[in-house]
């Protein structure tokens, strides 16, 4: 401070401060003597002559302000006046000082931290020459590929692209070399790939048609994340061989960071990094005739004159004539030709369906908060003005216009605005560090979410509009009430005018506007508990126990080896192995784990047009033509016998398999197979999942129903499940369960010694505990309801903060009054309720309103809530009595503080 | 003080004070005095108004100020017209010729 004062001093001399102030005083004075001499010339004495003169000379301070005013370094002193008062303002009160700027800080630090990653996520440029011409061409439901007829119609007829490429991304290409083996995503890419990206490699080069000929297509381009994770960025890696699930592919080149983003639609578990493939290789063109296979995506450049709109135009026909050519399939399902419809559209920084959505929802749930701080703190700094009545008083009196009143409040406001700006963003640098932290697996570009210049920027700009608001509020109360009353006022003479009968509209509307936006946080915040209450008690039809999974991939050695039945062979050594292992009670095999999606699951083989498109025939003996079911997905999964009991899977009705069934082609079904697709009693039925082209079956009789399983994800219902002996072990990959006593974990080094002594190179991964699985599939879940609800929770604290901070304030202004009032015989009983009604009125109709708002805004959540309406009512109940509750509490302590109050002590003060 | 001194417009003042100091320098109290004398006691300038009036015209560099020594012996503040502010005077009250002609050709008619 001292400092401060010298440097202002010495700013002070150098505009000439001090040369104008004196120059000012010496002319007025003259001005003054000048007419005390008239007066004297015209007969006064001298004394009543000076009097007279000054009578009528008027204010000098007023003159001399008026006259600083058309100074040009005028702004600059006034700056410095208003700072060192707003600093002496914040320090005389520190309670409204602390609560204010914790306030905003937490509300700028919310707003910057979200912003941070919408900056990072959504914001940012795509890193590609020219994006805007980018567009990619898929399915509407995405899961549906392009078949390589299709491809040939689209580069024949759609003339608005320039350049066409193909594009499938697909999981699970275990990587081997550098650090330990790892799953990834990789994009298969025609010739024409990397000339319409445009983005030249980092090291070697990218894949050119060359590469797609059959024998040369064991080349691989890597992404800059997997060379830096698995090859540690080792400069040499060009030329070098790399085994991609057990091929030897040579590496041609490595791309810089940031490519690939926004082109891979697909976003399967267990890939590399959501949005990102991690690799890249060669398509070897498809033949023409293929029905099996197809590609997930084009993509393509925009002739120069072209536009978006019609390329689509070019493509609405072809839908509408690759529907046409299976009627059968399209009547029974009609909204399968708006799902198979193609479409372009620009290439997307993320295009993980709803990440969008709910990144901007969670922005405008932090604009909420941040607004409700700023409502919070304008409401204070308005009742505040009671008690500086009297400052105001003398100000007006002295001559300070409306504008320059509105300045001292801004400055105030900034003062508070700029404070909690700065912790804000310290605290958005937490926040970015905790996203980064509890952000769900697969978060696309969750490395991008960091504090930079926009960052930094938005965070300054929202501080100022946090100082409009907060300061315009006080201010226009300031002005609004008269300067003759204030001056008169404090806390004394104005019993009569101000605290009985007088209105404070703008108080009120604070206050009321508080709670309605609290209403709103904490409406959705309980919606979102409650919705994730609701999934986790959802039952998957797994027991949870302690259970562990994990995935084996036998080498080479056995692999090649062994035919399928073969590897069985093996892999029943290793699960014996398992089973002998102290602690273990119950192994199985499978295909895969559970719930973990990716894997699990053998999807079949489609009899749909489309490859993808998941529709299959579900033949039933005795059943034909329209009575053939057709399910949208069904999944077959192998399983050894003891596969029900290690995950606690109950068997309804019938049977589980036993060691004879094995080679009869028999199946177990879940209870929604047989409850949607086989009439009647199930057991003994034969069905059929595939019909050649003789019109053969492989028949299979169903032994018994089990429970639905939830294993795709938590959130979804359970697809038609089937389950077959496993006869064979049709990759060379496969699943194991293991039902131990204790931890699962603690087993896992006995259950890996036992796979490695069967086969010494054998691979391990996807390890789990079944809690961990549990835990995993509700994560993007559990991480909005924490922001959501910590959003709720901090609404609540500010809107209680807010009406104890107005209540109080109005008590002590009302002091006196209260005095008077006991003084006639009020008892304590009376002026409780009078100061409880105050507040708690404003807070039903906050709270109205907030019911009216909730309904209105809670809709944007539908979302993310998961078995629970956005309006549903309990919630709203709760959330009305809960804040009712919380307003009571914050009324209740000023109101107990005026009970105390002693007439005697505040009538003397009149 | 009747309606017709309150009503002194701010751009009306400047014109006078130019006006004034025009004939010779003159010091602050001079102006005040000046312009009461010559509207013989029709218009009289509040100190509030004429002083941040002077600022600011000197401000905008159309008076300037020297220190000189009064009628009474002392030392003050003499303000003269620069030659902008002659030009800005002749403008003004050309245009304001202008204005009150036609206020008063209004005024007049019946």
């Amino acid at each position: 401070m001292k400092l401060l004062s010298r440097m202002m001093a010495w700013f002070r001399n150098c505009n000439g401060k001090n040369r104008f102030e004196g120059e000012m005083d010496e002319e007025l004075q003259f001005h003054l003597e000048s007419m005390a001499a008239e007066n004297i010339r015209n007969g006064m004495t001298p004394e009543d002559a000076r009097r007279r003169a000054k009578i009528e000379f008027g204010g000098m301070d007023q003159i001399k302000e008026g006259c600083r005013d058309t100074r040009w370094t005028r702004w600059m002193d006034q700056l410095w006046q208003d700072l060192r008062f707003g600093i002496r303002m914040m320090r005389k009160s520190p309670q409204l000082t602390v609560v204010a700027v914790l306030a905003l800080a937490l509300g700028i630090g919310a707003n910057s931290a979200i912003f941070s990653a919408v900056n990072g996520i959504l914001l940012k440029p795509l890193p590609y020459p020219d994006p805007s011409r980018l567009v990619t061409i898929h399915r509407k439901q995405i899961a549906h590929a392009i078949t390589p007829a299709e491809l040939h119609v689209i580069r024949d007829q759609c003339t608005a692209l320039e350049r066409i490429a193909t594009y499938s991304s697909r999981g699970g290409h275990l990587v081997t070399g550098g650090t330990g083996p790892r799953q990834v995503m990789a994009g298969y890419v025609s010739g024409d790939f990397f000339p319409i990206m445009g983005v030249r490699p980092l090291l070697g080069r990218p894949i050119i048609p060359e590469d797609t000929q059959p024998g040369n297509e064991h080349v691989a381009v890597l992404s800059h994340g997997l060379w830096m994770e698995q090859f540690g960025g080792d400069t040499d890696i060009v030329g070098k061989s790399i085994s991609v699930n057990r091929s030897p592919y040579v590496v041609i080149g490595v791309m810089p960071r940031e490519f690939g983003a926004g082109i891979s639609i697909s976003y399967e578990v267990g890939s590399y990094d959501g949005s990102f493939s991690a690799m890249w290789v060669p398509q070897v063109p498809l033949s023409e005739g293929d029905r099996n296979s197809g590609y997930s995506q084009i993509v393509a450049r925009l002739k120069q004159d072209a536009t978006l709109t019609q390329a689509n135009a070019q493509l609405q026909p072809m839908s509408e004539s690759f529907a046409a050519e299976y009627p059968a399939i399209y009547r029974e399902y009609p909204d399968l030709a708006e799902e198979s419809k193609l479409y372009a559209r620009s290439l997307d920084l993320v295009f993980i369906p709803g990440v969008r959505t709910r990144l901007w929802i969670l922005f405008g749930a932090v604009g909420f908060v941040l607004l409700l701080a700023c409502v919070n703190v304008a409401s204070l700094l308005v009742a505040r003005i009671w008690i500086r009545e009297k400052e105001l008083g003398i100000r007006k009196a002295l001559g300070a216009t409306r504008r320059r009143i509105l300045r001292q409040f801004l400055t105030e406001s900034l003062l508070l605005a700029l404070l909690g700006g700065g912790m804000g963003l310290f605290l958005s640098f937490l926040g970015t560090h905790l996203l980064r932290g509890i952000a769900p697996p697969y978060t696309p570009r969750v490395d991008f979410i960091q504090l930079d210049g926009n960052v930094l920027w938005f965070t300054l700009g929202v501080s100022l509009l946090a100082t409009i608001i907060i300061g315009l509020a006080p201010a226009f109360q300031a002005w609004s009430k008269g300067a003759g009353s204030m001056m008169k006022g404090g806390q004394k003479g104005a019993l009569i005018e101000t605290s009985m009968k007088r209105p404070h509209p703008l108080r009120n509307a604070l206050i009321v506007l508080e709670v309605l936006l609290a209403f709103i946080l904490v409406a959705g915040g309980s919606l979102m508990v409650r919705s994730f209450s609701k999934l986790m008690s959802v039952n998957t039809g797994i027991q949870p126990g302690p259970v562990l999974t994990l995935r084996v991939r036998f080498s080479d050695l056995v692999a090649q080896e062994a035919e399928g039945t073969q590897r069985l062979i093996v892999a029943r050594q290793v699960l014996d192995g398992i089973r002998s292992i102290p602690g273990v009670q119950r192994a199985a095999l499978s295909v895969g784990g559970p719930i973990s999606g990716g894997g699990v699951i053998n999807k079949l083989g489609p009899v749909a047009p489309y490859p993808g498109l998941g529709y299959i025939g579900l033949y039933i003996e005795g059943l034909e033509g329209d009575q053939l079911s057709i399910v949208r997905q069904i999944w077959e999964r192998k399983i050894t016998p003891e596969f029900f009991d290690a995950l606690g899977i109950r068997i309804l009705r019938g049977r589980s398999f036993n060691a004879e069934d094995s080679t009869n082609p028999v199946a177990v079904v879940s209870e929604d197979l047989a409850r949607r697709c086989i009439p009647g009693d199930p057991l003994g039925k034969q069905f059929s999942i595939y019909e050649g082209e003789d019109g053969s079956h492989q028949w299979m009789e169903v032994l018994g129903v089990v429970n639905n399983v939830r294993d795709h994800t938590v959130v979804k219902s359970p697809d038609p499940v089937f389950y077959t002996p496993l006869t064979f072990i049709p990759s060379f990959e496969f699943g194991i369960s293991v039902k131990t006593s204790g931890n699962p974990m603690l087993h896992f080094p006995a259950i890996k010694d036992v796979v490695w002594s069967a086969d010494r190179e054998a691979e391990i991964t996807n390890v789990r505990t079944l809690d961990q699985i549990l835990d995993r599939s509700v994560a993007e879940s559990r991480f909005q309801t924490m922001l959501v609800g910590l959003l709720g929770i901090f609404g609540l604290i500010l809107a209680v903060i807010g009406i104890y901070g107005v209540i109080s304030y109005s008590v002590i202004h009302r002091t006196h009054e209260i005095g008077v009032r006991m003084a006639l015989g009020a008892r304590r009983r009376d002026v409780m309720y009078l100061i409880l009604k105050e507040g708690m009125l404003l807070a039903i109709v906050g709270i109205a309103l907030g019911i009216g708002g909730a309904l209105g805004l809670t809709r944007v959540l539908r979302s993310m809530l998961f078995e629970i309406e956005p309006t549903d009512p309990g919630t709203f109940i709760g959330v009305a009595i809960v804040l009712t509750i919380a307003s009571l509490a914050a009324c209740y302590i000023p109101a107990r503080r005026a009970t105390k109050v002693d007439p005697m002590v505040t009538l003397r003060h009149e | 003080m009747t309606k017709a001194e309150a009503d002194l417009l701010q751009g009306t003042l400047d014109l006078l004070i130019l006006k004034t100091i025009a004939l010779e320098p003159m010091h602050g109290y001079g102006v005040s005095l000046r312009i009461q004398q010559i509207s013989r006691n029709a218009l009289r300038v509040q100190q509030g108004s004429l002083y941040p009036a002077l600022y600011r015209l000197e401000k905008q560099r159309l008076i300037s100020f020297d220190w000189g020594i009064s009628e009474n012996g002392r030392k003050a503040k003499f303000y003269r017209l620069t030659k902008t502010g002659r030009r800005r005077l002749e403008s003004e009250t050309e245009s304001w010729d202008r204005l009150s002609g036609a206020v008063n050709r209004i005024l007049r008619t019946t």
